[in-house]
């Protein structure tokens, strides 16, 4: 590099070729060739715009409304109008996150919602003097062309997300979810994708690193299989941070300088935001793809704490999809009345000497912060970053001026009407439609089928999307920071599947006296949304917070984050898909009285191969809630603890088996999709969650993917406590007719609980009015033994063998 | 990275004959899972290509003092020579110079630390040592399978 000593020529500065006179052809030409993935009013919007001022837009304003108006910064697709046509009724919605998620919110009022899909994260109260700042993330794009490097700076960026909440939040948790094809994928891989396998492995290795490098545990999380995923690997990544309430509030005054601290700028990461607004192809652009420096963000997370504490700063924000662009013009937008920025780039700090203005300007360079100083306080934050060995710089300073204005070496390289680059954005509307899939023909009774109960279990157990995830979770340093409480392993010899695992935060600062903490949970299940995504948004929420309950945490103050993952919002079904779902989230938040604090979407979730072909995902929905566990010594764990204890079920179970694991095994078609009834639902959950608060409860666990017959063998040799279930004693509806279906049923809000005999007067008292049975007893012999309808032995399987058939297919398929 | 940087000295790093390698092991495992059954032993060495001025004595003691664990890792500097060694294929992935290389970015600071002259740069690769009977073809299947990504890596393989 040294040999090269040009002097850094401003490129970006002289003004793109005719674009005043450019037909809508020369246009999306351009608009193609240099990736910005505007569409043809928003580039008829920037061309107007520039007409209007009678000048030509510089190479690096093109590349700021690129950034700024991507689907990625946006949410374009979720704040434009819709006409949404549901059957024969059509409608018109203005904005689906307005209408839907943040109305659910907006309409519950929690006090203990301090911010709320305006910060980089939302922030709920977790006690008196401190909040908990929660954000998830995807980073499919990346991840799907570089597993390893695409993971580690997913999770590198969602934990700045945490770092630039309010002030700065502190990361105590990092949670994971994956949708891959299965490892053991024996199809053709197009070129241009990876095997599954690798995916999983490069991706697992890339979290695993990041997060144990920086110190972070990385304790919840979850993996679905489909072979779906093959192009489009799904990796959602999420950061909880413990925050003082005293420094959520964040301020940018005109004067204040802008400095950026952390990693250096390099040409590395150009449009990752607009990259990831587009579809993949097998020529996908490759600049977008880097390998994290945990090391550096360690340095910097831990300067910016001590920063905060010497309020040495008035804002802040991470600097992420767009770069420098997007994280300054964010801030600008707060300073003054009018807001305003200018930026003397050549200040900044590069990697290379070879870099074009533009390119520094929207370079997504990892580990970097930017942050409003006021300027007498600039000397004291320097010598703190020396001190931890992070370098920073001034690039200029915020204003009042409602302009963007940036120039290098004097020259001018941008200059914006702020307001015109934050809502000039043109709002398209779009058209969507649902049609609910035609119901086929139900399968009433399954008796035919109870010979093949065991069989079942055992294939069920043994399937990718419920086998032990060990293999991937011993990867992760799960107990760094010394507050982990519940593992995400349970059970006699950790081994066995938690709910959620039990934070305990104050072991980062030092507060001992207190034994509050708090817990996540995940809901997904895209197989129910093939049939109803509706359903699909409605189960996640439910399995969200059945999973807090079961642990012991609080679901009366539970948080939700959402994150869509779908195919083309220009296709009207997809489309209609994805407000269905939309719709199902704020239907389940009111019900379950469960706000949405933060979101993110990732669209364009489809693959075009060579021949020209389009693959889509199913429109995958995660739902992840946070809660607080009043006192994490009542944390319960989901094994069965000792024999002789009386077993209750929670819930009604009834003939729910559309997208259940019982139909892929058994290949029926037509079951009815699960469906949350929600008044129900919530009066159980929250009595529950109560009674397990109360320690009435030993042991708890919900039922989910394989239904009872699952859970109950996951309880049982998890603790290696044997079972004995009478399926007639099961609460059921009137279209229950077979002890299969009981076994299988995947009905949500239901949860398998052992009670102690000493506390079963109380437990039956603070569950009065729940809908709920005694359906066993644990037992000493290690079976899980099922009694059928008419007294006779259902199924009879030994523990050990029903665990080796779980643990059984990830260590076999990756070794 | 121009052509006329400082030729570097390459740091080789592997573990010490007796000490099990867990990670060769490993990816023997997974050569056979991709359809290879010839491997019969596998070596994987991290390679550092300490770039500047720095002499050969200086390399020799980072890499003792820094790159190399003194109970379970061995480190030379490489030549092309070599050790004595069965015939064998080497195949080397390296990051692409496009890529800012972390690793290599801490190392540069490392060295400093040491008090040794700081390195103009820092590459850091992983060397493969494979034994058994392989055609190019297979290695060439292994290198894309599984040790690199286009994307990101420059790759080599040759037989010594």
């Amino acid at each position: 590099m040294s040999a090269l000593k040009t002097e850094a020529q401003p490129r970006g500065a002289h003004p793109q070729a005719a674009w005043s006179g450019a037909s809508a052809r020369d246009l999306a030409d351009m608009n193609a060739s240099h990736g910005w993935s505007l569409d043809a009013a928003e580039l008829a919007a920037v061309q107007a715009h520039f007409q209007k001022l009678k000048r030509e837009p510089t190479r690096a304003e093109v590349e700021t409304f690129a950034q700024t108006w991507s689907e990625h910064c946006k949410h374009k697709t979720f704040t434009s109008p819709i006409l949404y046509r549901d059957g024969k009724s059509t409608k018109r919605i203005k904005s689906l996150l307005a209408e839907t998620i943040v109305d659910a919110t907006a309409r519950l009022k929690k006090p203990w919602c301090l911010s709320v899909f305006a910060d980089n994260a939302g922030i709920v109260a977790f006690d008196k003097k401190w909040a908990l700042a929660y954000k998830a993330e995807t980073h499919n794009h990346p991840c799907a062309v570089e597993p390893y490097g695409g993971a580690e700076t997913g999770v590198g960026g969602v934990i700045r997300d945490v770092l630039g909440a309010g002030l700065g939040a502190k990361p105590v948790l990092n949670t994971d979810v994956f949708c891959f094809a299965p490892p053991d994928y024996e199809g053709p891989v197009s070129p241009g994708a990876l095997h599954p396998r690798r995916t999983l492995t490069s991706v697992v290795a890339g979290v695993r690193d990041y997060g144990n490098r920086m110190g972070i545990p990385t304790a919840a999380g979850g993996v679905w299989f489909d072979e779906a995923y093959r192009h489009n690997p799904l990796v959602f990544v999420g950061t909880v941070g413990l925050i003082p309430r005293s420094a959520i509030a964040k301020a940018v005054k005109p004067g204040d300088l802008i400095v950026a601290a952390g990693g250096r700028t390099g040409r590395d990461g150009l449009h990752g935001a607009t990259f990831s607004s587009a579809a993949l192809d097998d020529q996908a652009s490759v600049s977008a793809v880097q390998i994290g420096h945990a090391i550096n963000e360690k340095r910097l997370l831990d300067a910016l704490m001590r920063a905060r504490e010497l309020r040495l700063y008035r804002g802040l924000t991470d600097c992420g999809a767009g770069g420098f662009s997007s994280a300054v013009g964010e801030m600008a937008e707060l300073s003054g009345k009018r807001g305003g920025a200018r930026v003397r780039l050549e200040a900044a700090l590069f990697k290379t000497t070879e870099i074009a203005p533009w390119e520094a300007w929207v370079s997504e360079s990892q580990e970097r912060m930017v942050l409003a100083v006021p300027k007498d306080k600039l000397a004291a934050l320097a010598d703190l970053f020396a001190s931890e060995g992070v370098e920073h710089c001034v690039l200029g300073e915020f204003t009042d001026t409602g302009r963007l204005e940036v120039s290098w070496a004097g020259e001018a390289l941008v200059d914006l009407d702020l307001k015109f680059l934050h809502k000039g954005v043109p709002r398209r509307e779009r058209s969507a439609v649902w049609e609910a899939p035609k119901a086929g023909p139900l399968v009433t009774n399954r008796r035919n089928e109870r010979a093949r109960a065991g069989e079942a279990l055992r294939w069920c157990l043994g399937h990718l999307n419920v086998c032990s995830r060990e293999w991937i979770i011993r990867q992760y340093d799960h107990e760094v920071q010394g507050g982990t409480i519940l593992k995400p392993l349970q059970g006699l010899h950790h081994d066995g599947p938690g709910d959620a695992c039990v934070i305990w935060p104050q072991a980062v600062v030092g507060e001992e006296g207190s034994f509050r903490g708090f817990s996540v949970g995940h809901g997904m299940n895209p197989s129910y949304g093939r049939i109803d995504p509706y359903a699909m948004a409605q189960a996640a929420v439910d399995e969200a917070l059945s999973n807090l309950a079961c642990v012991g945490a609080d679901v009366s103050q539970a948080a939700l984050l959402d994150n869509f993952c779908w195919g083309d919002p220009e296709d009207p079904s997809e489309l209609g898909r994805l407000v269905r779902a939309a719709q199902g989230c704020r239907d389940a938040a009111l019900a379950f009285q469960a706000p949405f604090i933060s979101g993110k979407d990732s669209l364009n979730n489809t693959y075009t191969d060579a021949k020209g072909l389009k693959h889509s995902i199913p429109g995958t929905l995660l739902i992840s809630a946070l809660a607080p566990v009043p006192d994490v010594r009542q944390a319960v764990t989901m094994d069965f603890k000792t024999a002789n204890n009386p077993v209750y079920l929670v819930g009604w179970t009834s003939n729910e088996l559309g997208g259940s694991l019982w139909e892929a095994f058994a290949q029926e078609k037509g079951g009815a999709v699960p469906v949350v009834e929600p008044r129900s639902a919530k009066e159980a959950l929250w009595t529950l969650s109560s009674a397990i608060r109360a320690g009435l409860v030993m042991s708890a666990h919900d039922l989910r993917e394989g239904g009872l017959a699952v859970a109950a063998a996951e309880m049982a040799f998890s603790g290696e406590v044997g079972v004995q279930i009478d399926v007639d004693l099961v609460p059921r509806t009137r279209d229950v007719a077979d002890p299969v279906t009981i076994l299988f049923s995947e009905s949500p809000s239901r949860f398998l609980l052992e009670v102690s005999p000493d506390k079963e007067k109380a437990f039956l008292k603070a569950m009065k009015g729940v809908p709920m049975a005694r359906v066993g007893k644990t037992i000493a012999n290690p079976v899980l033994r099922v009694v059928g309808l008419d007294s006779r032995t259902l199924l009879e399987e030994r523990l050990n063998e029903l665990k080796a058939a779980w643990q059984a297919p990830l260590p076999r398929i990756l070794g | 990275m121009s052509a006329t940087e400082t030729a570097g000295h390459i740091v080789e790093v592997g573990a010490k004959p007796g000490m099990s390698d867990t990670t060769g092991a490993a990816l023997i495992a997974q050569i056979q899972s991709i359809g290879v059954q010839a491997v019969q032993e596998a070596r994987v060495l991290a390679l550092y290509d300490l770039r500047g001025k720095l002499s050969a004595a200086q390399v020799t003691q980072a890499a003792k003092d820094l790159l190399a664990d003194p109970v379970t890792q061995d480190f030379r500097l490489e030549s092309r020579a070599g050790a004595f060694l069965p015939p064998h294929w080497r195949l080397e992935v390296w990051l692409k110079p496009s890529m800012t290389d972390s690793v290599g970015e801490s190392v540069k600071k490392a060295v400093r630390d040491l008090g040794l002259p700081e390195p103009s740069a820092v590459r850091t690769g992983q060397a493969y040592q494979l034994f058994g009977k392989l055609n190019k073809q297979q290695v060439d299947r292994i290198l894309e399978r599984l040790l690199s990504n286009p994307v990101i890596h420059r790759t080599s393989a040759e037989q010594r």
